[in-house]
């Protein structure tokens, strides 16, 4: 028998109004519900009828405020994402739902009850992705005044992870009993207590919840910093990535399987997506006249905004028609490399702040794709076959508008070369994922 | 009269899972329904109830759901019925609260309330060892107290009037209205504003149940309502009147709080049928749960209050003449078997209390504040 072709995962990666900044001025975007109910119920029902595999809400844990000047779609923040997922597993029956929490900012105990209860009330269908949270200015809303170091972050995370798949694994799958008769809620021999005593922790468990259906939530992990990678080589079961272009996404799958097998961790324990932005028309020409629409409705101060945000310099009181001072921000802080590659392109092409405003305004960090629905199609199979990725995360430009344009005129594209799934298979995220359940240790 | 009602997993009687028809998980679901259709305020999504040994003892329902992502798995499955869930202050911080509060009550339309759980349990301390705690009473009530009062701060850092979505200009919002709460204080310093827009109610009801002199004076000064315990009509009379009199000396208009009385009832169709389930649930508590129970009747425990034994119609009697008498503004049912209890109190005493008069017969508002008549508050930073 012929091995069946590699399928495609795909990724809700959700933003109020959509991912382009400008993306909530597009006539067709609800720009003013953008925090009803209805609004989320329609984008997670349209991810589950293009068969997704997961819906995600990333995280902030502070506002872009900028001495009263922000006023544009960076002032809004994505929604609590537990509380988010916890409302749209009930709108849903079998698309995934992944919420982004700090380990920097929770507890153990708290946030393992937490994603247990996901998990039980979507009936096995949470998701974590884990961050530790870089930005100082998150932690001035938690009574500190800087983040903690990078490798400081990770070690607590990653001690984090251990206390919650312990406290997860705290009651074994069969330990509720329900015995009226013999007055036998549950079983006690199957329950442990955890006590997971290490520098940052003091746990004693066991948890109040059952195990959850899944076992454990999928462990997502998010972004390509040295400690992030040796973090999710340990225990990430799918990796959200931001490369934008096929060799790069090649070389970082293959060096986290190297990285993973280190561990112990077979490849296909690990699902790995990278973010895609697809502008997408019945005709190239269509798809490019929405590009440079979206592009035309920046507005100037916002990209001002942006360029500010990207390069940990204050623009604002600058003239636009100034040229880049480019020298200046190098000399203000070591630039980000997504920063060097900003200021590069600034003295390549002699741009003036506003003219390199506008650039920062177009080009976004995850790779973004204008064309045709062949044309994107084409694009997955050719990164799918290549072994670039094990499917996207997609962040359509504008909602719910973009998604739909997806779900109905890229999916049956893909469905038809027999590379993405025509119905749900299974009914939890680790079954949509292909992972394996974590037997748990009163399992056997 | 108000009338809210507690989901306590298979009920509040240790013994009430014996009798239950509901699954290991219950369906919370239905039973949120059920209560929006006989048009209660709000239901509670409480803490679990008991400690870890009487979870180990294996003969009492002491597992519990996190309160706050089972709230939200109910918010699409309900239209006007309030819904409040509980937080554990001792290990939380305040920004989260705050936002997780401030999303809910956005997306259930201005539904949700925030269930402040002041207990510092040995038990619970245990899962959070490595975290210092207030050491004295004083400075947990202190805590406490600056915990409410930046949620409060937090949830008013956006104006109402912020979003404006205006495509044709490029104005999303008005910067101007979003202001940072530069809080520096004895336990907390939070930079702000909230990363969440303003809550549909302005601020999200605010539920404590703190019996202690501290927790009066705590709630005197920041609730919304309070679930008071209280044995007798005499003792509800004069806890009522002592927590409407610190109301007004910690500044605010007494009728800004309502004042429900925890209940239990026990009922059957006659006096002596009721007695004898009762009797009958007494008798059922498994042994070791039995015995874990008395182990931690020292904590204060959440399983205090009054219980009816009786008809639904000598209750509905009892409830008004109660409210009558100034000991309440209404009710928190405990059910002491779920969902099946539900039947009679749903069906029969609700009926019952509308056909006296002291119950609405339908939502007149579409919030939770609306439903408790409650003022929507004004943002100090909109003057
Ligand atoms: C697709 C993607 C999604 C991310 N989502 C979040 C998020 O929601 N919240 C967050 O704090 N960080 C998020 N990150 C950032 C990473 O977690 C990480 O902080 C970042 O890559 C910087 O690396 P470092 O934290 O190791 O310094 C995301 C990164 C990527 C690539």
């Amino acid at each position: 028998m012929a091995t069946p072709p590699k399928q495609l995962h795909f990724g809700l990666f959700t933003y109020p109004g959509g991912h382009h900044i400008a993306g909530w001025r597009h006539p067709s975007t609800p720009s003013s519900e953008l925090m009803t109910l209805d609004f989320w119920r329609n984008m997670a029902q349209l991810g589950e009828r293009g068969k997704f595999d997961l819906f995600f809400v990333g995280d902030t844990l502070f506002t872009r405020e900028k001495d009263g000047r922000f006023f544009g779609r960076q002032a809004f923040s994505n929604p609590d994402p537990v509380s988010l997922c916890s409302v749209v597993s009930a709108v849903t029956e079998r698309i995934g739902v992944v919420a982004t929490l700090s380990t920097t900012y929770h507890e153990p105990y708290a946030i393992a009850s937490k994603f247990a209860t996901l998990d039980h009330v979507s009936g096995g269908r949470a998701g974590w992705n884990i961050v530790t949270t870089w930005e100082d200015r998150a932690s001035q809303n938690f009574s500190r005044a800087t983040a903690l170091p990078k490798d400081d972050r990770y070690a607590r995370g990653t001690d984090f992870m251990r206390a919650c798949t312990a406290l997860w694994d705290s009651w074994g799958d069969d330990a509720m009993l329900m015995d009226r008769a013999g007055g036998r809620f549950l079983d006690p021999s199957r329950i442990q207590a955890v006590h997971h005593r290490s520098d940052s922790f003091d746990v004693a468990g066991p948890l109040r919840q059952p195990r959850p259906p899944q076992g454990w939530p999928v462990l997502v992990q998010a972004g390509a910093s040295p400690p992030g990678r040796r973090f999710a080589a340990q225990i990430a079961e799918a990796i959200f990535t931001a490369q934008t272009n096929m060799a790069e996404a090649q070389a970082f799958r293959s060096s986290t399987h190297a990285l993973m097998a280190e561990y112990g961790r077979p490849p296909e324990a690990v699902v790995i997506m990278p973010g895609l932005s697809p502008l997408v028309a019945d005709t190239e020409a269509a798809a490019k006249r929405l590009e440079e629409e979206l592009a035309e409705l920046v507005h100037p101060e916002v990209a001002i905004w942006m360029l500010s945000e990207n390069l940990y310099f204050n623009f604002y009181d600058r003239d636009p028609d100034d040229p880049m001072p480019i020298e200046e921000v190098r000399a203000s802080r070591t630039p980000t490399s997504n920063g060097e590659s900003i200021l590069r392109a600034c003295a390549r092409g002699n741009l003036t702040i506003g003219e390199a405003a506008r650039h920062v305004a177009r080009s976004r960090a995850h790779q973004s794709f204008v064309g045709t629905p062949e044309q994107l199609a084409d694009l997955m199979q050719t990164w799918l076959e290549a072994g670039a990725c094990d499917g996207f995360n997609l962040l359509p430009p504008y909602f719910p508008t973009q998604l739909k344009v997806f779900v109905e005129e890229v999916v049956p594209v893909l469905q038809r070369r027999g590379i993405y799934r025509r119905d749900y298979e299974g009914t939890t995220l680790r079954e949509h994922l292909g992972l394996k359940r974590p037997p748990g240790r009163h399992a056997g | 009269m108000h009338l809210t009602l507690s989901l306590t997993g298979h009920g509040f009687h240790p013994a009430g899972w014996r009798q239950s028809s509901a699954p290991a998980i219950p369906n919370y679901r239905a039973q949120v329904q059920r209560a929006e259709s006989a048009g209660l305020d709000a239901v509670l999504l409480g803490p679990a109830l008991g400690s870890p040994g009487l979870l180990l003892s294996g003969g009492a329902d002491a597992m519990q759901l996190d309160p706050m992502p089972l709230l939200g798995s109910l918010v699409p499955q309900s239209r006007v019925i309030g819904l409040g869930a509980s937080v554990f202050m001792s290990h939380t911080e305040p920004f989260h609260t705050a936002r997780a509060f401030a999303v809910l009550d956005n997306l259930s339309a201005g539904r949700a309330a925030w269930c402040v759980d002041t207990r510092q349990l040995d038990y619970a301390a245990a899962d959070f060892a490595h975290l210092p705690l207030p050491a004295t009473t004083a400075a947990r009530y202190a805590r406490a107290l600056e915990y409410i009062l930046v949620v409060k701060q937090l949830w008013d850092s956006w104006q109402d009037d912020t979003i404006i979505a205006d495509k044709a200009s490029g104005i999303f919002a008005h910067g101007t209205r979003v202001h940072r709460i530069d809080h520096a204080g004895e336990y907390f310093t939070v930079r702000g504003p909230l990363t969440a827009i303003r809550p549909r109610q302005g601020r999200p009801v605010i539920v404590q149940w703190d019996m202690s002199a501290e927790g009066l004076a705590l709630a005197a000064a920041t609730a919304d309502v309070f679930l008071a315990s209280c044995a007798t009509l005499e003792e509800a009379k004069a806890f009522s009147a002592s927590l409407r009199a610190a109301t007004a000396t910690a500044g605010r208009d007494p009728a800004e709080l309502r004042v429900l009385l925890n209940l239990t009832p026990i009922l059957a169709a006659t006096g002596p049928a009721a007695e004898a389930r009762a009797t009958d649930l007494d008798a059922t508590v498994p042994p070791a749960a039995a015995q874990a129970l008395l182990a931690e009747a020292g904590e204060d425990g959440p399983r205090s209050g009054l219980r009816f034994i009786g008809t639904a119609a000598a209750l509905a009697e009892q409830m008004g003449a109660w409210v009558a008498a100034g000991a309440c503004d209404g009710w928190n049912l405990r059910p002491a078997v779920l969902p099946d209890d539900l039947g009679p109190l749903l069906s029969e005493l609700v009926p019952a209390l509308q056909r006296a008069g002291h119950l609405r017969n339908a939502y007149a508002g579409a919030t939770l504040r609306e439903h408790l008549g409650l003022a929507r508050p004004a943002n100090p930073n909109a003057a």
